[in-house]
């Protein structure tokens, strides 16, 4: 009995402390070696690998790439980005005249040299098509290219399927070979299929920075200029040594190009997560400015080393093991009229119809939505011994006020959000909030009244819970042990960045739940909300970061991995109770929202970009209920205006009850100009203003956006509805004979 | 009179322009979300910090120009952007071995018009032949257009500036003059140049830390004349920088004489000159007092800034890792407006910084620290301009603000918004004295945005103007703004005092009447002996008779410790509420950084301190006194503290800080009371001569000294067993 104890004893604290390690069970891979000796089989004659109705899919095995022919037209779509009128053969030696490497490419392939820990790329069209290093395999409905990069020891490989309607690329990581020298740590797939040659005036190139930018391919100098910015925003679980500026980021996976009456979209399908969309433009030397997807092949991170004279160097650290998942592009092709953005948008609205992430079109938008900053933690003191306290910036009670007013005074169909009204306001601290409401802003009472007067008046109310982050041990989940890690294997801790100092706050740090525990900390919210009467929740933070997590041994939740999934599976839980508000939204969550807040008005303002275009409200308008960005703490309340009025998207107001001083101290944005007595007036007039508008277009999907040469700016919608906006100094007149002012918009049924 | 009364309408059409202005919103540019942060600096209720606070953007990026845009050939190194009096822009590209330098001229649409890319000058050959020279600037770092139209171009790599007109065509140059003024180790480049109304011209000179060099212009008969050097920074010595120099010159030897040396003043990196001919001046490498604004005549400079922090502080950038390493400003680029608004360029941050004529900022934008690659942000900002249209009213309608980017070769132009032109104007109203008619801009301004100090001043000052004294002080009081609220509270103070004098009067009379009653009641009584029979007579004795007093408690053993008690709480919390209840124009209180228990510390702990360190040395240098009884006389001595920090919390919430400096005395009066009643009883109770007190108050000095040395060194010993204790379990867990 005795050994029995002291056995099991043993046995539980064994398992206590792995448990309090993180350790799983989860099991981890390794790609196999490198097989040198691989011969090579591949046809060097153009074949056609795949057919349908109306595309084939032709090997070229001059290069070793893939086009797709449109079989009726001959128009061809494919791997290298080449002159149209160009001869593809020398008419002296008869030889195929072939493209720089770069450009002929179907990978291109970023390596880690593990001696110096330096990264290098190698083009496939170099490092394994030149020295005849490929080998391929007919799959169903198309090929497999395995390129053996030997300068590297790597091998990669690459599926091209033709689908009815897109050709899709899919690279597979757990067909890599390496060996033990050179690690491949990203894969750029296709890089010039969307690609367009330089000054080409009828050419543009779509990236989905923010709400869209269309990227113009002037020549700009002899290397041109690069850009890259990963899906779904920045990895929050990467150390970022400094954020010298803010920006707009990728919500979709979506890219493309069009050249007159040609144009291609590439759609991300799977693992967009681990993906960066880039853009090479105005390059003298390649002749071609492209957009492309680049994906993570390993996790990495950001390590700072000191050096010998006190100073310090950044080092990039990359995991062990490569991601698993594989990586997939589809590529579409358009033509004629869908041979623009507007197509692009259809064509992604489509495909994510298809998937089910879209459904029906939305039966009741809000035009009006509003905000409602809760309270922030102040310094306080009693007797002069300081502490902190939360300051009301709302109550219950008055926001209830708020919202009757803009009811009775507008009539509108309202959204209503309560951020910031748990435990800490607005400022980081338990986890959602500590799952209650702070007693200094009002009673759960207060907050059931609340709720059954916005059901009564059919205003949608989200009350807002951060499921991502923590700053304090809090509902049972502790800083230490159940929050995420770096690929540092450190736990990751996130912080503000003050614009003046130039550096992190490091009291503002927090930490990132672990990845396996989202649903987890979802699930504690949903049961301890049960009694709130609530109708809606806001997920503004799930909705927006995505991060990695190597606080376990799998490697499922490196670059990003299964942030989408993992999403989706947490909306849907809350879906079965609550509508679900979302904010600034990633392509996963804003589809399965209620309505998105705060969609991108604005790209990232990238000199590359040459104008900004409404992409992602074109994809969403109809399906899911949107608003701008929060109207008046733009920097031009006007602008705002008119892009809602542009996009479809309702208007959106951050507003705050009562303001003190001592909010002075909130590292933030939220206070400026948010007092509601200020500015009742502005927004009752525009609300009233935009009421008929709002009801033209309600559920409608926006079928085409024009920049016409005049400067003004055309939505269609599905019900017919035109809407004019002119950002330009001059009046312009439409077709239909209406006039637009500077800085004004009309519309017309 | 005339004057007077076109201001004022002025004033009011701007005022009410201002105001429509932002109730109809119209904006006119372009670009919406702005990639960078836009903020200013909230100076704390201390007076001496000051917080950062984000702020609605003034300016949106209008547009990048590159060469692309503009049709033109690349640019080798953009340098210098300046405007003439038509508008009309001049980027200056300095060229490279390989290329020439050009001045690439743009109109005021930001079309481009033609390029300069030599400067022609006229020769006569010796046979009279008459031919051209062509004049290469490769390497100019500074181009200035005057108001005729002639372009100085600082021709760095030749040692010169050259004048020419707007085709090119030579008309003078500028070498190095040949003056007694000029040191002999003095190296001539040129890096910036302007030139007066009167045609005076000044050049700063690369590394040059006497000045400008001021050149008086050609008249009839005269050549131009190198007249000196202009308004130099002068090193800033302390007391201490003082005695060292002393020391260093009556004991010198090599290495001091090399560190001498190095005390010199800093350079001016930029020189600008505006409508009226006043020169301002930037240096970058100082803490304070970058921006200058010299007069024409002596170089003075006339702008409170010498101890005013400009721009952001150096950064000590940290690493997420926990490395750090240190960031300098470099202001390179100053460029000033018709209203006197200054537009401070730095390289390092890639930032804007707006000031108004009184050095304050107003808002800062641009960015990107050496990484832009967006609209608004710079990899190596280099040069800064304004550029204003102006209607037919002489009415600022456009202020662009031009910035040069030297890596990227582009050209930012960032555009005022509506929010701007009302911030700046309504700045520019309150500095000229249009209190009233700013009020209603300024209560819109801060509807706008509520982090804008500027504004609470502007509009405290409107109601001072008003004679609101009441809402004067409110609002000054949110913005913390001093000068505002005693002014407000002086008016508000009077109206008080006329109002209510008779009953001030009369309750003065009565209470003064009471006092004397009181007085004469307790001598009629016989209570005012030196010792009474309570603890507390005796205690408040002390104050009056010292020596009897303290005598009374060591021989009678009357000192209470519970009375010692007391006061020594009355002692902190007198501390306390000194900084919780004095007048704001007074006290210093941020709720942020005060901390009540840090003045226990300084107050509780320092008697503990000097009773433990006394009661130490006295115990071995014969000292009589026990620890009770000199616990109890430290704490007695206390007293005229209290009672002079109780008056000072009265009359802080009643008196103007010029009436302060009663305060100070009251304060040094009661510290010498103090000492003098400690010195006293320590004496006494002690039985000490006075060479021997002060022997033992020193030892007891040092003997703090050493108990706070032990509790750091026990401190750290304790935190870094902790730091192993930690490491140890973060080995073990990882």
């Amino acid at each position: 009995m005795k050994k029995f104890i002291c056995i099991f004893l043993c046995a539980a604290l064994l398992v206590g402390v792995l448990s309090m390690m993180g350790w799983t069970t989860g099991e981890i891979w390794s790609p196999e070696a490198f097989d040198e000796k691989v011969q090579s089989n591949y046809s060097k004659k153009d074949e056609v690998v795949a057919s349908n109705d109306k595309y084939e899919l032709v090997w070229r095995g001059s290069e070793c790439t893939v086009d797709l022919i449109e079989k009726e037209t001959g128009t061809r779509w494919g791997v290298t980005a080449r002159d149209p009128e160009a001869p593809t053969v020398n008419p002296e030696t008869n030889m195929p005249i072939k493209a720089m490497p770069e450009l002929s490419s179907v990978v291109i392939l970023e390596t880690l040299d593990m001696e110096n820990n330096q990264t290098s790329p190698i083009f496939s069209a170099v490092g394994a098509v030149k020295n005849g290093r490929v080998v391929t395999e007919k799959i169903e409905n198309g090929i497999r290219i395995y390129f053996y990069f030997d300068a590297v020891e790597i091998r990669v490989a690459a599926d091209f399927v033709l689908h009815e309607d897109r050709v899709t690329v899919t690279v597979d990581p757990k067909l890599l070979q390496e060996n033990e020298k050179y690690r491949a740590t990203s894969v750029k797939i296709a890089p010039y299929w969307c690609a367009n040659q330089n000054d080409d005036s009828e050419a543009y190139l779509f990236y989905p920075s923010g709400s869209g930018a269309i990227v113009s391919n002037t020549t700009l100098s002899a290397a041109g200029i690069s850009y890259e910015s990963q899906v779904y925003g920045s990895d929050a679980a990467m150390l970022q040594d400094t954020q010298e500026t803010t920006t707009k980021e990728v919500r979709l996976p979506v890219y493309g190009a069009v050249n007159g009456n040609i144009g291609t979209v590439a759609i991300i399908e799977d693992n967009a997560e681990s993906a960066s969309i880039g853009a090479k433009v105005g390059s003298e030397s390649l002749k071609f400015s492209g957009v492309y997807a680049k994906f993570d092949l390993r996790g990495h991170s950001t390590n700072a080393v000191q050096t010998m004279n006190n100073g310090s160097s950044r080092q990039e650290v990359y995991a062990v093991s490569p991601a698993e998942k594989p990586i997939t592009i589809g590529f579409y092709p358009l033509k004629d009229e869908m041979a623009s953005y507007s197509g692009m948008a259809e064509t992604y609205r489509n495909y994510l119809k298809a998937n089910g992430a879209l459904k029906e079109n939305v039966k009741e938008e809000s035009p009006l939505n509003v905000t409602f900053i809760g309270g922030v933690m102040i310094d306080k003191s009693f007797l002069g011994v300081p502490y902190k306290d939360l300051v009301a910036a709302t109550t219950i009670e008055k926001a209830q006020e708020i919202l009757t007013e803009l009811k009775d005074k507008t009539g509108s169909k309202i959204s209503a959000k309560l951020l910031g009204f748990g435990s800490t306001g607005i400022e980081y601290g338990s986890y959602a909030g500590g799952i209650t409401l702070h007693k200094n802003i009002g009673s759960k009472k207060q907050l059931s009244a609340l709720a059954d007067y916005s059901k009564n008046n059919n205003i949608d109310l989200y009350y807002d819970f951060d499921l991502v982050r923590l700053k304090n041990a809090s509902q049972g989940f502790s800083t230490t042990f159940d929050v995420a890690y770096s690929s540092l294997l450190k736990i990751t801790t996130v912080y503000k960045y003050n614009a003046a100092s130039r550096s992190y706050e490091e009291e503002t740090g927090y930490k990132l739940l672990k990845r396996e525990f989202l649903d987890k900390g979802a699930n504690k919210v949903l049961k301890k909300i049960k009694g709130w009467n609530l109708s809606g929740v806001s997920l503004e933070s799930l909705s927006q970061i995505a991060y990695s997590d190597c606080s376990t041994e799998t490697t499922v939740y490196m670059t990003k991995g299964n942030m989408a999934k993992d999403v989706n599976d947490i909306f849907a839980e809350f879906k079965k109770t609550y509508k679900v508000a979302s904010e600034d939204a990633n392509a996963y969550a804003a589809a399965a929202s209620n309505i998105i807040y705060s969609t991108p008005s604005a790209s990232a303002q990238e000199r590359i970009f040459a104008y900004d275009v409404p992409f992602y409200q074109m994809v969403f308008k109809g399906y899911v209920p949107m608003t701008t960005e929060s109207i008046n703490l733009a920097s031009n309340p006007k602008k705002e205006l008119l892009l809602a009025v542009e996009a479809g998207s309702g208007l959106n107001y951050t507003l705050i009850s009562n303001y003190y001083n001592e909010f002075i101290d909130y590292n933030g944005y939220y206070f400026f100009g948010s007092q509601y007595s200020d500015i009742s007036e502005g927004i009752i007039a525009t609300a009233n203003e935009l009421k008929d508008y709002y009801a033209a277009i309600n559920g409608a999907e926006i079928v085409s956006h024009t920049v016409l040469a005049s400067g003004l700016r055309e939505t269609v919608y599905s019900n017919g509805v035109k809407a004019y906006v002119n950002y330009t100094d001059n009046s312009i007149v439409t077709d239909s004979g209406k006039t637009v002012e500077s800085f004004g918009y009309v519309w017309e049924k | 009179m005339t004057k007077k009364v076109l201001r004022l309408i002025a004033a009011v059409l701007l005022s009410a322009i201002i105001v429509a202005g932002t109730m109809v919103t119209a904006f006119a540019e372009t670009s919406q979300y702005v990639p960078y942060e836009n903020y200013t600096y909230w100076e704390d209720i201390t007076g001496s910090g000051r917080k950062l606070v984000y702020n609605r953007p003034m300016y949106n990026t209008q547009f990048v120009l590159s060469n692309v845009e503009l049709g033109i050939e690349a640019f080798t190194e953009l340098v210098d952007v300046c405007t003439d009096k038509n508008e009309n822009i001049y980027l200056l590209d300095t060229g490279s071995p390989d290329v020439s330098a050009k001045i690439v001229v743009l109109d005021a649409n930001y079309k481009y018009v033609k390029q300069i890319s030599k400067v022609y000058k006229e020769t006569t050959a010796e046979d009279g032949t008459v031919g051209t020279e062509e004049l290469d600037f490769t390497g100019a770092y500074n181009i200035y257009v005057h108001t005729d139209g002639c372009i100085y171009i600082c021709d760095t790599t030749h040692a010169r500036v050259l004048k020419c007109d707007g085709e090119g065509r030579y008309i003078d140059e500028y070498t190095l003059p040949d003056s007694p003024l000029i040191p002999d180790d003095f190296t001539y480049r040129p890096v910036k140049v302007v030139a007066d109304s009167r045609g005076y011209v000044y050049i700063l000179s690369e590394g040059s830390y006497y000045g400008a060099l001021l050149f008086a212009p050609a008249e009839s008969g005269t050549a131009k004349e190198f007249i000196g050097f202009y308004g130099a920074n002068t090193v800033v010595n302390g007391v201490l920088g003082a005695i060292q120099s002393a020391l260093n010159r009556m004991f010198p030897n090599n290495d001091k004489m090399k560190n001498q040396n190095r005390v010199l003043p800093y350079t001016f990196s930029d020189i600008v000159i505006d409508s009226k001919d006043f020169i301002y001046t930037t240096t970058d490498s100082a803490a304070k007092g970058q921006l200058k604004k010299l007069n024409p005549g002596a170089g003075n400079n006339i702008l409170k800034s010498n101890d005013k922090r400009f721009i952001d502080d150096a950064v000590n950038r940290t690493y997420l890792g926990g490395l750090n390493f240190a960031l300098y400003q470099k202001i390179v680029g100053l460029d000033v407006d018709d209203k006197e608004f200054m537009y401070a360029l730095d390289a390092t941050y890639g930032r804007i910084y707006l000031y108004d004529a009184q050095c304050r900022l107003l808002t800062t934008f641009g960015g990107g620290m050496g990484s832009g690659t967006q609209k608004g942000t710079f990899q190596t900002a280099s040069a800064i301009c304004v550029k204003e249209t102006k209607d037919e009213n002489g009415t600022v309608i456009v202020n662009d603000v031009l910035v040069t980017d030297k890596t990227n070769n582009t050209l930012t132009v960032f555009r005022r918004n509506d929010y701007g032109n009302m911030v700046v104007g309504l700045t520019r109203m309150t500095i000229d004295g249009d209190y009233v008619e700013s009020r209603e801009g300024w209560e819109e301004a801060i509807k706008l945005d509520k982090n804008l100090q500027i504004a609470y001043t502007g509009l405290a000052r409107a109601y001072l103007a008003e004679k609101n004294y009441e809402k004067a002080m409110e609002v000054a009081l949110e913005g913390y703004d001093r000068d505002t609220y005693a002014l407000a509270f002086e008016y508000h103070r009077q109206n008080l005092v006329s109002k209510y004098f008779g009953i001030l009067f009369a309750a003065v009379i009565v209470i003064a009447l009471a006092v004397i009653a009181v007085v004469v009641f307790k001598k009629k009584k016989g209570e005012a002996e030196v010792s009474g029979d309570s603890e507390w007579k005796l205690a408040l004795s002390a104050l009056i008779h010292p020596g009897l007093a303290f005598e009374e408690m060591k021989d009678k053993k009357r000192g209470s410790v519970k009375v010692a008690l007391v006061i020594l709480l009355l002692f902190y919390v007198s501390a306390v509420i000194q900084v919780l209840w004095g007048g704001f124009l007074f006290t210093k209180y941020d709720p942020g950084t005060f901390n009540s228990l840090w003045v226990l510390v300084q107050s509780v702990g320092l008697v503990a301190l000097w009773v433990i360190a006394n009661w130490l040395v006295t115990t071995l240098m014969a000292g009589k006194g026990k620890l009770k009884e000199i616990f109890v006389v430290t704490c007695y001595s206390l007293m005229p503290i209290i009672g002079a920090r109780v008056i000072y919390i009265v009359l802080t919430n009643f008196l103007l800080p010029t009436e302060g400096s009663f305060l100070g005395i009251l304060t040094t009066a009661a510290m010498i009371y103090t000492g003098l009643l400690l010195v006293i009883g320590m004496m006494r109770i002690h039985d000490y001569s006075m060479g021997r007190l002060i022997g033992t108050s020193l030892l007891s000095v040092f003997g703090m000294a050493a108990i706070i040395f032990l509790m750091i060194l026990v401190g750290i010993l304790l935190q870094q067993l902790g730091g192993f204790v930690a490491t140890i379990v973060t080995e073990l867990l990882m």
